[in-house]
């Protein structure tokens, strides 16, 4: 479903994406570790093309994001994104948060639209909410706002930026159930989380990412218990 | 001599005034909106050149007094072959002097709203077309109403100065009855300056309903 070749990514003289390769099968749901700054976040950014890749090919369903002739903005309805800061459109209520997609970009008229966004809203247990702003609702209520804005849109790929790193404490938990519940249904997530415990729990496969590089990759079981580098371990050692 | 006597001789000509100052300020008003808007999208965008057009057009508005662009739009142009009118050169110095600081307002509005935004908009698959659309222009509306306010307040004491090139508005019509028909000045000015108050004392209340209203809250600030 995705596929990323040979990809690399400067930040002016900063190497930050040194040569990823990574291949995601449909319905398999990825956890992406790695200390801060080592690249998690912009691999995500380059697999939309938030971030243009400076070489390599990324390919997600049909569509070669790196194409310079594709219709990115199109490419992109297909690509859900949850973001660290929620990134909800402050002067919409939660409810058109999630229709303006649906309306706006894919054209489904208002009804339809609002039976969509309804659905998916009460399913991530804010169906009581949707006349509210987001200024209304607490941190958690946002995140699974903007979990419900991205699956209105039916993407084919969900992709989790630090979902909960913003959230106090005490919220991280209703938001990761949302994201384990997803993770069960088998569609193609790619996480990049700090949280241990939903790897172990929803992840078919872990990555590890150091200093823009994937140093070491395996199944949850494997690598929590048995960390293959020295890099590996000594991160390990120091988030669990 | 009674003010309420001569307050009731002066009123119905300052009236006329006052609907051509109303006049002179809602039509310059729209069109310097107008401007203002396609010029701090211009400001604010990603091309060079016109960013490049954008600068040129705001420097020699706000650097140059308002008299002066009006003098030679006005007096200067003619000989040209560009002929206007004192409605046609006063609405028109107007709406592109004060188009130049409301650019800058729209500039700086949407240069306010966090990136973030414009990622989760694109990430939507918006085109950047319905990205401004939905999602940036509706908040920069938001953010830029005390300011622009402001603004119009501005203008609508400036087209006092276009009755430098005879227009009757309404500090003209003040002046005429003050002077060439010798009512009290003081009685006269006073309702003068009353007039604009009223005209303006609206819009600031407009400006300040909107700003308890719509509060925007960013998370990522």
């Amino acid at each position: 479903m995705v596929e990323i070749k040979n990809v690399n990514k400067w930040f002016g003289k900063n190497h930050i994406l040194k040569n990823i390769n990574l291949s995601i099968k449909k319905g398999e749901v990825v956890v992406i570790l790695g200390p801060s700054g080592s690249g998690k976040s912009t691999l995500l950014r380059c697999i939309n093309f938030l971030e243009p890749v400076n070489s390599g090919e990324i390919r997600v369903g049909d569509d070669i994001i790196t194409d310079s002739k594709i219709d990115i903005y199109k490419a992109r309805r297909k690509i859900g994104v949850v973001f660290q800061h929620f990134n909800l459109f402050p002067h919409l209520s939660v409810l058109r948060n999630v229709t303006i997609g649906c309306t706006e970009v894919l054209r489904i008229n208002h009804v339809e639209a609002e039976k969509i966004a309804i659905k998916y809203l009460e399913r991530v247990g804010i169906g009581d909410k949707i006349g509210a702003y987001p200024s209304e609702i607490s941190g958690g209520q946002k995140q699974r706002v903007a979990i419900a804005r991205a699956l209105a849109m039916h993407p084919q790929v969900m992709m989790f930026d630090e979902p909960t790193s913003a959230l106090d404490p005490e919220m991280i938990g209703e938001v990761l159930n949302v994201i384990e519940d997803l993770a069960k249904e088998h569609r193609t997530m790619i996480v990049v989380s700090h949280e241990i415990g939903f790897a172990k729990e929803a992840a078919d496969r872990v990555i590890f990412i150091d200093d823009g590089e994937i140093i070491e990759e395996g199944t949850p079981g494997d690598f929590f218990s048995n960390p293959k580098t020295v890099r590996a371990k000594s991160f390990l050692d120091k988030v669990l | 001599m009674d003010v309420i006597e001569i307050s009731k001789h002066a009123i119905p000509f300052l009236m006329k005034g006052l609907y051509v100052t109303a006049y002179l300020s809602f039509i310059s008003g729209i069109l310097a909106i107008i401007i203002g808007m396609i010029g701090g999208i211009c400001g604010a965008s990603k091309i060079f050149l016109l960013r490049w057009v954008y600068s040129i057009y705001v420097n020699i508005f706000r650097g140059t007094p308002f008299l002066i662009q009006l003098y030679i739009v006005y007096f200067v142009l003619p000989s040209f072959g560009i002929t206007l009118n004192v409605y046609e050169a006063g609405i028109g110095t107007l709406a592109f002097n004060s188009g130049a600081y409301i650019s800058e307002i729209v500039r700086a509005g949407i240069g306010a709203i966090p990136k973030e935004q414009s990622e989760a908009a694109l990430s939507l698959g918006m085109t950047p077309y319905l990205e401004m659309k939905l999602v940036i222009f509706p908040q920069v509306i938001r953010i830029i109403i005390p300011p622009l306010v402001g603004q119009l307040i501005l203008l609508v004491k400036d087209t006092s100065v276009i009755s430098l090139i005879g227009v009757f508005d309404l500090i003209k019509v003040g002046r005429e009855l003050a002077i060439a028909s010798g009512e009290n000045p003081i009685i006269i000015y006073s309702l003068v300056a009353l007039f604009y108050f009223i005209i303006c004392y609206p819009l600031y209340c407009f400006s300040i309903f909107v700003e308890k209203r719509v509060r925007l809250h960013y998370d990522s600030l």
